[in-house]
């Protein structure tokens, strides 16, 4: 199409040594030569010329221009290199104090003082809710640092990972079951390691709302542990045998206007007699959502953030409610400095 | 202010959404765990009904249960083991320090352990010999409690397993 009409032919240069002129020069040369060699020596028609390579040619503005060039790069480095960049900072500095404000990018202050296009009090709701958005906590994964609470490997110390035997075991918990061994069930800590962080989360940011928030167990040897870390978290405890219509006829009951939980925390979901505690589906009903520590033997379908664990051993009980109370008064914390 | 008491249908989340999407309950009347829980739900939906998953419960076993169990029929247990003490190795996880040593010299699974047998026996007879010379290894009452005291960490104060266990 289009490609018939280019020109095939090499580029032909200035200057470069060029075969066709080659020739044509050769030719003329070889006139020449047999012009003149006809009176000196008679040649050999034999005898092949010497071919020689017409020397690379520049044209007289060529080297004209290299030669200026060369003179003003000269100059330009004597020229760059006579101050150095701290004089030249100070020079240019000094330039721009010489100039007016009037072309300079207009500040908008905080007083409101200077800004002229919008009116006062709508660039005071604009800032406040970019504030708003910026420092909203539910915006960030782990706004109260609820992760560095804790490590798997204090789970293990703390026996979290023992659950009760193979006979016992609630199909519900299955995934949560690392193994078993000998008949013990051994829990996956890196399971449990996950929806604990997201239960603390959750109580953390409950704290900061103003929720309240009530630490429920009925196992007598825990009962001390669980009250006084909800003393110390400035919150509420149930340890103690369960009323049936606490939460679902609270008014009958405390004989006046009630406020319900916001969070229940549930360090065992079994009372005494191994059945599933009164708490787990009250807090259901009454649409609380529950945290709850759930043994191989119970059943995690109704509670909101379930944390799979042993829920038999002081030792882990005692992490328990430390690591509840830690994020509660992580999270009211943070109340106070923002208000 | 509506509310309801069906923990069987669905789930906390979902019947206030339902209230709040039918005007029942007014949004100033929503609930403080529910912006949370929008922003955080839980991994697992919570439902009442929810069938238990079709997963076998795998049996935890290691390579060194085989060593175990012969050393076990061998020589009894050691009685009372405290499993909450790291530091003083049981006659059992010595033997299998041992072991894991000489495994590279032996072929032979039979022979290895009856190696083992002999160089250990050889070692407590020494250890018996010179004990009046050796200081305190700490299976005492007395030692056992000050090291008790010198940690940070709380420890038993007096540790009847080893008490009971031979050196």
């Amino acid at each position: 199409m289009e490609y018939e009409a280019a020109v095939k032919a090499p580029l032909k240069l200035k200057g470069t040594a060029n075969k066709d002129i080659q020739k044509k020069l050769k030719k003329k040369n070889k006139e020449k030569i047999k012009n003149e060699g006809e009176s000196s020596k008679p040649k050999d028609p034999n005898e092949t010329l010497v071919s020689y390579k017409q020397p690379v040619v520049k044209t007289k503005a060529q080297l004209k221009f290299e030669q200026m060039k060369e003179e003003q790069q000269k100059k330009r480095i004597l020229e760059k290199a006579s101050k150095t960049h701290k004089q030249r900072v100070e020079e240019f500095n000094r330039h721009l104090d010489s100039l007016t404000e009037h072309f300079d990018i207009p500040k908008v202050s905080w007083t409101n003082q200077n800004a002229t296009s919008l009116k006062a009090d709508q660039l005071a709701d604009i800032q406040q809710n970019e504030i708003k958005e910026i420092s909203d906590p539910l915006r960030f994964p782990d706004y109260f640092g609820v992760r560095n609470l804790f490590r798997v490997k204090d789970l293990f110390d703390a026996k979290v990972h023992y659950g009760h035997k193979e006979g016992t075991l609630d199909p519900n918990m299955k995934p949560y079951i690392f193994g078993s061994r000998l008949g013990y069930l051994i829990f996956d800590l890196d399971k449990t390691a996950e929806l604990l962080q997201d239960a603390l989360n959750f109580t953390a940011h409950i704290a900061y709302r103003g929720g309240i928030i009530l630490f429920v167990s009925h196992f007598p040897q825990h009962t001390l542990t669980v009250e006084n870390a909800a003393k110390q978290a400035g919150e509420y405890a149930h340890a103690r045998e369960w009323d049936f219509h606490i939460f679902t006829n609270s008014e009958k009951v405390y004989n006046g206007v009630t406020r319900l939980p916001d969070l229940v925390i549930l360090l065992s979901t079994l009372n005494p007699q191994m059945q599933e505690h009164t708490a787990v589906k009250d807090a259901a009903k009454m649409c609380i959502p529950t945290i709850g520590i759930v043994d191989s033997n119970s059943n995690p379908n109704l509670i909101t953030y379930p944390v799979p664990g042993n829920d038999d051993s002081p030792a882990a009980v005692q992490l328990y409610c430390n690591l509840f109370r830690d994020a509660i008064l992580l999270g009211k914390s943070k109340k106070q400095v923002s208000c | 202010m509506a509310s309801s008491r069906l923990e069987r249908i669905g789930n906390i989340y979902t019947r206030v959404r339902g209230l709040l999407r039918s005007g029942a309950m007014k949004p100033e009347d929503k609930p403080i765990w529910y912006d949370v829980y929008e922003a955080f739900p839980p991994k697992i939906e919570p439902q009442y009904g929810r069938t238990a998953s079709e997963i076998t419960i795998r049996p935890i076993f290691y390579p060194e249960d085989v060593i175990r169990a012969k050393f076990y029929e061998r020589f009894g247990s050691p009685g009372l083991i405290s499993l909450a003490n790291n530091e003083y190795p049981t006659p059992c996880q010595k033997f299998l320090d041992r072991y894991k040593e000489m495994e590279k010299d032996f072929s032979d699974e039979s022979e290895l352990f009856e190696a083992v047998v002999k160089v250990m026996e050889d070692e407590k007879s020494v250890a018996e010999s010179s004990s009046s010379n050796q200081p305190d290894r700490g299976t005492s009452m007395a030692s056992m409690f000050s090291a008790a005291v010198n940690k940070s960490q709380p420890q038993p104060k007096i540790n009847f397993g080893d008490l009971l266990t031979e050196k």
